[in-house]
């Protein structure tokens, strides 16, 4: 028996990638379709149940045709059991919706289960403040039943309502535990028995959830349960770093920003933090490489984070107003990067430069 | 930087003036000489005319007072070489500047119109009170630390140029800073950001409030699906109650209708009953009723042909009786006279052919034996040929063509002649032939007569044997022999057969009567056995037993479909009557369906709304994303903000800082100067803002609160000190009008001796009214 397993998809989430507003809206209609991708797969796979482990939509208020597009979705299907879990975004979504499919099925506060074939049990609870800590002790499973149980939360040893306390989940029979909260793939023991995994999201939204997404693929035989991780983006989002230091001119800043994309498809949003450091008066020529580049990627942007690369020893004897102000900057300024920012914006006024 | 020529064309009082200048050039001119207007044209050779927009009014004060060009030139000696500037004050065209180097009258691009800014570092401000000493300026009012002296300051310590920059680098942040935030008022990039933030957070708490309210719609869709489910609910039930009510009125009817069927199985029983009276003894089979409806009918149809037989075959026998009562002719004697009449016939046909033929044949007419040639024809041809003969005579003679026709004549009646008598030989031979020919053929015309005549004798004599023949049996012959023998013949034949026949008839007729009987017998027997009427007939039994089997079946149809229907509609008790009135039912489920359908419009009309909204709210996820992005560049803009302020703060800071370093340098040349001129060690003290300081009496007082003579001395120690902590090797020259006014003998001597002592490094232009302050 083939299950699959998915978390944190946050259809019609805001993008947080810097985007143009019409690629942001393209974004989030990906969304929908890297949903529609895995109800697919899930059917060419011929799988039995898909479970969505919280924060199917990004907020308790959807629109209707986000929850439209869900339910038809899901109805499309009939053969294939929806098993989901709300999370702490989208909490109710469902709520006041008549007719949900037959196929659709629910979880609540206190445990549900639903027993499938093939000596198959999937049980799930939502967290609240309520129930966050009482929960673990009314879990009761079979033993001789492969036992799958969805929740979202933090994974760790404390009990909250954002968290999943893994050290109250063991010995309790579970073989597979399908978390959501995390938005990258991610695996760890409970117990000798059973594990619990974190899918991560279908499509990364932000800087902050980088690299290949996708989906876990379950397989059920013989009472053991395997898993896979299934990538499945339409594209990445990447964050690659390219150190200026000593990138004077637009080639050469340009070229380090090349050798750091080297293996970056097309297809991602990319952005480019540039570090390291300037010698004043050297002039950035992000503008120009965005320009350059935007073209050949998604999205491309460049996040400025280098810094003057002033020597204080170079400044002792210069007894002009820079060589002044430098020491004085230096001397006053304890945060790095303030200071760093204060010596670049000076210099640049001094000496004619660009106003950073 | 020196001044080596000075010439100018049109210059407020002055006109056409020149000067040559030397390391210490002295101009001694009365009152109104134009000292002080030299002085402002070397000054608006390097920095120009301010327009006429400038409090000073400068442009105007020195507008040329007799005409000419405005402006001049100005040689000078700089670093670079040798140039020349040209300065032309135009109100109209707008001012010229020209720079040529000296050496080659070329255009020069060493410097620009703002060429004392680049010679000294300073702009026109800061000249004045660096280089030029005006008198009246004598004081120290007007002498305060400007940026430009401090810039000069700083950058002359260590020969860079970015101190240059000092005014702009700071403008230029504040620049950059006002774009971001302006000092005062509103406006810029933080302000404008945040104000697209709000109207952004406004949009979105829009977006949720809608949201919000479509969730409530939702909630009260719930709501009224929840009530619907109830009306609907009530509606079942109703209609249950309605339905069972219908039912229990079906059920009823259902019993009438079983009642029904009861009833016509019990009409049925009794017309059965009563059909089984006719046959107490039992019912005859199918077979049985069969056999007698056989028995019946043969017996009706035998006795039948026996009537018909005896009526048909006795009258014919009897006909043919009477007319062969005298004998039957034998079938020898009757071929023989068909054999005759056949005869008969032929031998008409032949008297017929016969009379056809001599009918048709006519006797020719007798023929003549004379020639059919006329004699007359004879002699006419001899009179034509004779007169033919005379006339050719005669015409030849007299007329050739009369003689002509009559050759002609004579021709034709000789030849004519000739022709006729053949002719007449001819005919005379043929009229012979033909009448032989008549006789032959008369001859055998009377044969064909006298042929038929006998022939006709014949035919009448055997018609006369055959119609006796006939007419002894009774038969007329009419015309055709033949066919009334052949049915006297076929008559005789006839009567032979039926004469067997009415035997034969006889015996089977016997026969058959015995059958009847024994048929009779066995109907009989039947009829006794079950009980009938020897009267009646096998139909009616089979009609009675017909319908006693079909009241039979009917009976068990009547049973079947009662015990069917019974058990189709499952039929039990009879219910008793309901108290339930359908109708009134009917009305309140009428009311809940119009009740439901008034939510369910409701219900529609929310889910619309609901959708509309949901709909409208869309765009919540691109708002937040321009949230985010908005509230990240106003922290940007406000970090950048207080980037700028910080950068000025520490700029401001660090010139401060340069120039109090290099007021020691001031300080100390400050001084010097001083002692030298006043020839005292007085404490004296300059600030960076060049506040001077007396110490007297015990006590430290401004400069400027003493006397005129005291605050001449300690300006020109400022300006001189100025200069000195200023300019290294590229020192400007000193422009002094008159500035010894107000100095004493001893001081105006010691003043005198200290410019010739500057005079060696530093040119001065000093320009006086009084010979007493004549420096040479």
């Amino acid at each position: 028996m083939k299950i699959i397993h998915t978390s944190d998809i946050h259809l019609d989430a805001a993008m947080q990638t810097g985007l143009s507003p019409e690629r942001a809206k393209e974004r989030r209609s990906e969304l929908m379709t890297a949903f529609l991708r895995l109800a697919e797969y899930a059917d060419k796979a011929g799988a039995s149940a898909v479970i969505i482990a919280g924060d199917l939509f990004d907020r308790g208020r959807v629109t209707a045709k986000v929850r439209r597009f869900v339910i038809d979705t899901v109805r499309g299907l009939p053969d294939i059991e929806f098993y989901v879990l709300f999370g702490n975004h989208d909490a109710g979504c469902f709520e006041f919706t008549d007719s949900l499919p037959e196929n659709l099925k629910l979880f609540g506060s206190e445990w549900v289960k639903y027993d499938l074939p093939e000596g198959v049990t999937v049980c799930g609870v939502e967290l609240t403040g309520e129930n966050c800590e009482s929960l673990y002790g009314e879990l009761e499973l079979d033993p001789e039943r492969v036992n799958i149980a969805v929740m979202h939360g933090a994974a760790g040893r404390t009990f909250g309502e954002d968290a999943v306390n893994i050290k109250a989940l063991a010995e309790k029979g579970i073989d597979y535990l399908a978390l959501g909260h995390y938005h990258s793939y991610d695996t760890g023991k409970i117990d000798r028995r059973g594990i619990y995994c974190y899918p991560g999201c279908l499509e990364g939204r932000g800087f902050d959830e980088c690299g290949d997404k996708g989906f876990v693929e379950l397989d059920v035989e013989n009472g053991k349960i395997t898993h896979r991780f299934v990538k499945s983006s339409i594209r990445t989002v990447e964050e690659r770093r390219a150190d200026m230091t000593g990138a004077v001119t637009f080639a050469e800043q340009l070229c380090r920003v090349r050798d750091a994309l080297a293996d970056v498809p097309s297809s991602s949003v990319v952005r480019i933090r540039a570090e390291g450091k300037l010698r004043p008066g050297e002039e950035k020529f992000f503008d120009q490489i965005v320009h350059e580049l935007e073209g050949e990627y998604y999205g491309f942007s460049v996040k400025d984070r280098t810094g003057v690369l002033v020597d204080r020893a170079d400044y002792e004897g210069d007894i002009s107003l820079k060589g002044e102000f430098i020491r004085l900057v230096t001397e006053k300024v304890k945060d790095e990067e303030e200071r760093e920012r204060i010596i670049a914006c000076g210099l640049a006024a001094l000496l004619g430069g660009e106003m950073p | 930087m020196k001044i080596l020529f000075i010439h100018v064309d049109a210059f407020g009082k002055l006109k056409n003036f020149k000067l040559e200048a030397e390391s210490l050039t002295e101009v001694l001119g009365e009152n109104g000489y134009g000292k002080t207007t030299l002085a402002a044209f070397i000054k608006a050779m390097l920095y120009g005319l301010p327009d006429n927009r400038d409090k000073s009014k400068l442009r105007k004060k020195y507008a040329p007072w007799s005409g000419g060009d405005f402006g001049g030139t100005m040689d000078i000696e700089t670093e670079r070489g040798k140039f020349r500037i040209a300065r032309r004050f135009s109100p109209s065209t707008g001012d010229s500047f020209e720079l040529t180097t000296l050496d080659t009258g070329l255009p020069s691009d060493e410097y620009s119109e703002n060429i004392g800014e680049e010679l000294f570092g300073i702009n026109a401000e800061s000249y004045d009170k660096c280089t030029y000493m005006p008198q009246s300026a004598a004081t120290l009012k007007d002498l305060k630390m400007t940026d430009s002296i401090s810039e000069r300051q700083t950058a002359l310590v260590e020969g860079s140029s970015d101190m240059g920059e000092f005014s702009s680098a700071v403008d230029r942040i504040k620049e950059s800073r006002r774009r971001l935030e302006v000092f005062k008022g509103t406006g810029g990039l933080i302000e404008d950001t945040k104000n697209d933030l709000v109207k952004c957070e406004k949009s979105i708490r829009e977006c949720e409030e809608k949201l919000t309210e479509a969730a409530a719609l939702r909630a009260s869709i719930a709501e009224t699906e929840e009530r619907i489910a109830e009306i609907r609910s009530d509606i079942k039930i109703l209609s249950e109650k309605i339905d069972g009510a219908n039912k229990l009125n079906l059920v009823r009817k259902d019993h009438e209708i079983y009642s029904g069927f009861v009833r016509d199985a019990e009409d049925c029983q009794n017309k059965l009953n009563a059909a089984n009276d006719n046959f107490r003894l039992g019912i005859p089979t199918e077979e049985e009723l069969r056999a007698a409806e056989t028995l019946e009918s043969e017996i009706n149809v035998s006795l039948s042909d026996l009537d018909r037989h005896s009526d048909a075959n006795n009258s014919e026998l009897e006909s043919l009786a009477r007319r062969f009562e005298d004998g039957v002719p034998s079938g020898f004697e009757l071929t023989n006279r068909i054999w005759e009449a056949k005869e008969l016939q032929r031998k008409r046909r032949e008297a017929d052919a016969l009379r056809t033929a001599l009918a048709s044949e006519k006797l020719p007419e007798k023929p003549i034996c004379k020639s059919e040639v006329k004699k007359g024809m004879l002699a006419a041809c001899i009179a034509l040929a004779v007169a033919g003969l005379i006339l050719a005579a005669v015409g030849f003679a007299v007329l050739l063509p009369l003689g002509i026709f009559g050759a002609v004549a004579l021709v034709s009646g000789v030849a004519v002649a000739v022709y006729s008598d053949a002719k007449r030989v001819k005919s005379e031979r043929e009229a012979e032939l033909r009448f032989r020919d008549y006789e032959a053929a008369k001859a055998q015309y009377d044969g064909k007569i006298q042929g038929l005549k006998a022939l006709e004798e014949e035919i009448a004599q055997t018609e006369n044997g055959l119609i006796s023949f006939l007419g002894k049996y009774g038969a007329t012959a009419g015309g055709d022999m033949e066919a009334a023998l052949g049915l006297l013949s076929a008559d005789a034949e006839r009567y032979g057969r039926l004469a067997d026949t009415a035997l034969e008839r006889k015996n089977a007729e016997l026969r058959r009567r015995e059958a009847i009987g024994e048929k009779m017998t066995a109907l009989a027997a039947f009829r006794e056995k079950y009980g009938f009427a020897p009267s009646q007939g096998i139909s009616d039994i089979r009609q009675s037993r017909a319908e006693l089997l079909r009241l039979e079946r009917e009976l068990e149809k009547y049973k079947e479909k009662a015990e069917s229907f019974k058990r189709e509609k499952n039929l039990g008790e009879l219910p008793p009557e309901s108290d339930i009135d359908p109708k009134m039912l009917e009305i309140a489920a009428e009311r809940a369906r119009e009740e439901q359908n008034r939510l369910i419009a409701d219900q529609s009309r929310m889910t619309e709304k609901a959708d509309r909204l949901e709909n409208e709210a869309e765009s919540l996820a691109a708002l937040k994303e321009t949230r985010e992005e908005l509230s990240a560049r106003v922290a940007e803009y406000t970090e950048r903000r207080d980037i700028c302020d910080s950068t000025v703060k520490f700029l401001e800071k660090a010139k401060e800082n340069l120039a109090s370093r290099y007021l020691v340098n001031m300080k100390n040349s400050f001084e010097s100067r001083f002692n030298s001129l006043t020839g005292n060690d007085r404490d004296v003290t300059v600030d960076a803002k060049l506040e001077v300081k007396l110490r007297d009496e015990g006590g430290q007082q401004k400069a400027d609160a003493y006397s005129t003579g005291w605050q001449a001395v300690v300006a020109i120690c400022i300006r001189l000190s100025l200069i000195d902590s200023l300019y290294g090797e590229e020192r400007p020259f000193l422009v002094l009008d008159d500035p010894f006014v107000n100095l004493d003998g001893e001081k105006l001597e010691r003043a005198k001796e200290m410019l010739r002592e500057l005079s060696r490094d530093t040119q001065i232009i000093y320009l006086t009214c009084h010979e007493s302050r004549s420096i040479k």
